[in-house]
């Protein structure tokens, strides 16, 4: 079960496809879990940025909270100030206003004018008009010149305020906002006037709403509980805020930032993220504005996330033919590589064979040399036995001739009725003598008449048979021999030099007839010889073969030397019958011409020798120009 | 001079005509002269005491010349052998004379020569008493 599972596990990953598969959804994976952080990080760096920002627009309204506070107990230590309170206690001790009173209100004026002139954010006046009221509203004392026009608290509107009486109150008169703040003067419980400042507006914008570390991103405005945004004429690079109604920044949440869309009916309209907070115990907003893009750039996280996503499958798919493309290449070059190997070795194996045929060759010339060295020595030696042999063979007819002629001589020399008879007989012997000599040297030109001829043409070996025949014929009956002749009736052509085969039939029909002869002398009269000569053809292997056999039934040939017979100068006869080189001689002819000579015997019972010739089927040229005769 | 009748010559030679031409030429000269055609019954014969010189081809069928030289000096040491043959060289002479061969002849022989061995042969010590 387990084997099967491994060998199931081995067959998969066997499987190169799946194998890639498994690769691209790994890195797949791994891109997808980067492009997931990445999402995140930028999520968490909006939210980041947005909440500095919010942390920011926090600070702004803690400090403007407690800059008002400020000036509320700074206008407070007025009103309670001897001064004031002596102005009203005189007042109400009834003291004439053109006298003591006028001395208090100067010097009250004097105060709040210097009040005007001291009180400043780095130079810039916190305050615009300083005015002191009576119950009734109407100004006591202004610090404002006489052309300005008279200032009248009860034409400010109070927003709507939180729990606790606001500090600041808004006038919005002539479509001015004016930020006023009121402190009562009490004296012994009752209200008997009030200090009212007019701050400068551009003074608090400047310092603690227009002023950013980034103006680019981010800028805040003050809005007015009721929706009225104070602001600077010059601030024209702003937003079109007029859609922004009351009830819309009073909808806005307080701790979030909203998108609002200006102008609201373009398409291509401004994203920008807003916010606000509460001043407190002002009825006064501080708004935050930041365009949308500028901290997400000009795309959302999805969008990026599908363009992290879109480039990350390109990279994928850039990586995928990348591999696939060097793993090709990788391919490609170790089969170059490979194939450039081969070419190497086959190069070093051809000079390798190169080699070992020039040294084969060498060897071979070599060989051949040596073969040719060899053949020639022997040819010399066999040359020099031969010479012996004939020397041999005719040193005894020379023997007799010699002899019979001396012998002659000494005949002549004496005198007697014998000596005619005497020479007659010496002179025979020497005929006969001669005669023999005669047939050695016969024979020894027989052998040596075509030696060297390789002529060859295309002949009937049957023709060859009957001249053959003729030349033995008569010496076949001056031996009282029966030679049977069985001749196939076609003709049959082979390719030989017709001499030399005749030679080798002589040769054979010579052994035949010493073969019975010797036989005749050990069997007495009962013996018949018998020697025939055939030929023929068969076919074997597609090859038609043409044969001669020529058989005796004389002595036969021991076993023991029947593999010696074609050897050179081996002989079993009489020296004065043969050298010994006949049958070699036969053999050499009969391969000579591509035939094949084979023998058989039994001691006692007779010999065939059979020659095979491959037959010669078309006619060549030499078949009419040289006439066998 | 007339040749004792005592002395008897042994021919061995396969060859006919040579062994008829040696008969005559010794029948010439006054010796009376047998012939056999191998070594075989040549030294049976030799071996018998029937003859006091022997005449013997090289190249026989059977026992060669050369070792009929050597058997008949093993038993007969008094023997004169003459060694003939047909083709003889250098070597051959020299391995006969070895053997114990009293000469040697090429063949074809001349009348003279065989005249000359046998007159050498009378001067052996042994054939003194006799001739």
């Amino acid at each position: 079960m387990e084997d099967s599972l491994k060998a199931k596990l081995a067959n998969f990953f066997q499987k190169p496809k799946i194998v890639i598969l498994i690769a691209y959804l790994v890195i797949g994976t791994y891109l997808c879990l980067l492009m997931a952080i990445n999402f995140q990080s930028q999520t968490a760096l909006q939210k980041s940025t947005l909440k500095r920002i919010h942390l920011d627009l926090e600070k702004r309204a803690f400090s403007l909270g407690y800059f008002f506070s400020e000036r509320k107990h700074g206008l407070e230590s007025i009103a309670t100030s001897k001064d004031v309170l002596s102005y009203f206690i005189n007042k109400s001790l009834g003291m004439s206003e053109a006298y003591g009173l006028k001395v208090s209100l100067f010097v009250i004026k004097q105060i709040l004018l210097k009040t005007l002139q001291e009180k400043s954010i780095q130079g810039d006046p916190i305050y615009m008009r300083l005015l002191l009221v009576d119950t009734s509203g109407r100004p006591l004392i202004d610090t404002a010149s006489e052309s300005q026009e008279a200032f009248f608290f009860s034409s400010v509107k109070t927003a709507p305020s939180p729990d606790e009486p606001p500090i600041v109150f808004i006038d919005q008169e002539n479509n001015k906002i004016k930020l006023v703040l009121k402190t009562p003067c009490i004296l012994q419980g009752e209200v008997m006037g009030s200090l009212i400042s007019i701050l400068n507006l551009d003074t608090v914008r400047k310092h603690f709403v227009d002023f950013s570390p980034n103006p680019s991103l981010d800028r805040f405005d003050l809005v007015s509980n009721d929706g009225r945004i104070m602001r600077s004429d010059d601030a024209a690079q702003c937003p079109d805020f007029r859609e922004l109604t009351s009830m819309t920044i009073h909808q806005l949440p307080e701790d979030q930032f909203s998108l609002i869309k200006f102008p609201s009916e373009r398409a291509h309209a401004k994203q920008m993220m807003v916010t606000r907070v509460t001043i407190h115990n002002v009825p006064l907003y501080l708004l935050s504005w930041v365009e949308k893009k500028t901290i997400t750039g000009t795309l959302t996280p999805w969008q990026s996330l599908l363009g992290t996503a879109f480039l990350a499958l390109m990279i994928l798919l850039g990586i995928v033919k990348l591999v696939k493309f060097n793993t090709e290449n990788l391919v490609l070059q170790t089969r170059y590589d490979e194939s450039k190997r081969q070419q190497h070795r086959l190069a070093s194996k051809n000079q390798q064979l190169k080699h070992e045929i020039s040294q084969r060759q060498k060897i071979e010339t070599e060989l051949e040399e040596q073969r040719s060295l060899q053949m020639r020595s022997d040819r010399l030696r066999s040359l020099g036995e031969m010479a012996a042999g004939i020397a041999h063979e005719l040193n005894q007819p020379l023997v007799g001739v010699r002899g019979k002629a001396e012998l002659t001589l000494l005949s002549l020399a004496q005198e007697g009725p014998l000596v005619p008879q005497k020479i007659e007989n010496n002179v025979q012997t020497i005929i006969e003598q001669v005669d023999r000599m005669v047939h050695i040297i016969d024979h020894v030109r027989l052998f040596a008449r075509n030696a060297g001829k390789v002529e060859i043409s295309r002949v009937d070996l049957n023709d060859i048979v009957c001249t053959a025949l003729t030349l033995v014929m008569v010496q076949f009956k001056s031996y009282d021999l029966h030679l049977e002749k069985i001749l196939a009736p076609r003709k049959l052509f082979v390719l030989v030099n017709p001499f030399s085969v005749e030679e080798v039939i002589f040769n054979l029909l010579t052994n035949a007839r010493d073969a019975v002869e010797s036989k005749k002398k050990e069997a007495g009269q009962n013996y018949r010889p018998d020697i025939s000569i055939r030929t023929g053809s068969d076919e074997l292997e597609n090859q038609k073969n043409i044969w001669i056999e020529i058989k005796d039934n004389g002595s036969g040939i021991p076993e023991s030397i029947i593999p010696s017979i074609f050897d050179p100068f081996f002989t079993t006869k009489d020296p004065d019958k043969g050298t010994g080189l006949g049958l070699s001689i036969c053999k050499s002819i009969v391969e000579e011409f591509g035939g094949t000579i084979d023998l058989e015997s039994r001691e006692g019972e007779g010999t065939a020798f059979i020659i095979h010739f491959p037959e010669c089927r078309t006619p060549t040229e030499t078949d009419e120009t040289i006439p066998f005769p | 001079m007339k040749p004792s009748p005592s002395h008897k010559i042994l021919i061995v030679d396969d060859e006919a005509i040579v062994r008829e031409i040696l008969v005559e030429f010794l029948e010439v000269l006054g010796y009376q002269a047998d012939q056999l055609e191998d070594g075989a019954s040549g030294l049976k014969a030799m071996n018998s005491g029937n003859y006091t010189i022997a005449f013997a081809d090289i190249r026989m069928p059977g026992i060669d010349g050369i070792e009929f030289v050597k058997c008949l000096k093993k038993n007969r040491p008094e023997i004169p052998v003459i060694i003939i043959t047909g083709h003889g060289t250098e070597d051959t002479c020299k391995e006969a004379m070895d053997a114990g061969a009293f000469a040697f002849f090429q063949k074809p022989f001349h009348f003279i020569e065989i005249k000359e061995v046998m007159e050498n042969i009378k001067l052996l010590p042994h054939f003194d008493s006799t001739i």
